[in-house]
């Protein structure tokens, strides 16, 4: 289990009610994998 | 990259010969040819394996249900959220690629693997986001290169957004 600060558990929190748009790495990265893949 | 890609990454099984594994870490190879397979034989952690062309175990990464536990929230974000002190995640706790095969992206292709089960298996376990743990400076300049956010006071772990994992394999 992690235990986590009150400063952590904001950003954390933040991170999942308002979540981060994939930028540009990570959405290669999956269009790479799916394309290896053949799961898209 | 990955043009003439022949490898696969599948679930730990007896079969698999992990005696030849070497990602010039020893904790990580000892973890993988001593711990591994008790692992996934109790379920304590899901190994899985990348095996090449030859049939030669290439890598791997473990995955497990894991808890974030939260601290006192501001009561504009609280009201937000379940009232539970506990968030479901999931822990990438291992992510290892032998030596000789640095450098073809092969790290990435596991990473996006590990994301790709932990948001398909949310739609039987819910899970709020992926939590890793870098094991250097490497490792953390890694999984940040592919945007997780680390945590000020566990400099060691890293999260990213179940949300964000879903949009990125859903981008078109």
């Amino acid at each position: 289990m992690l235990i986590l600060t009150a400063r952590e558990t904001e950003a954390f929190a933040n991170a999942i009610l308002s979540p981060a748009k994939p930028g540009p790495v990570l959405r290669k990265a999956a269009r790479d994998y799916r394309q290896k893949t053949a799961t898209g | 990259m990955w043009e003439s890609f022949e490898h696969r990454a599948e679930p730990l099984t007896a079969s698999h010969d992990r005696t030849t594994f070497h990602s010039s870490v020893p904790e990580l190879d000892r973890y993988l040819h001593q711990q591994a397979g008790q692992d996934a034989r109790r379920r304590v952690a899901a190994p899985f394996v990348l095996i090449g062309h030859t049939g030669s175990v290439l890598g791997y990464y473990t995955l497990s249900a894991y808890s974030v536990h939260l601290a006192e929230l501001a009561d504009a974000i609280a009201r937000k959220l379940p009232r539970y002190p506990l968030l479901p995640a999931t822990l990438l706790g291992r992510l290892a690629i032998a030596s000789s095969y640095r450098g073809q992206n092969l790290g990435r292709f596991l990473l996006m693997d590990a994301l790709y089960r932990s948001w398909k298996n949310t739609s039987q376990v819910a899970s709020a986001g992926v939590v890793v743990e870098a094991l250097d400076e490497n490792a953390r300049a890694f999984y940040l290169h592919h945007e997780f956010q680390s945590m000020a006071n566990h400099p060691d772990k890293l999260f990213i957004a179940m949300a964000t994992i879903q949009k990125a394999f859903q981008a078109r």
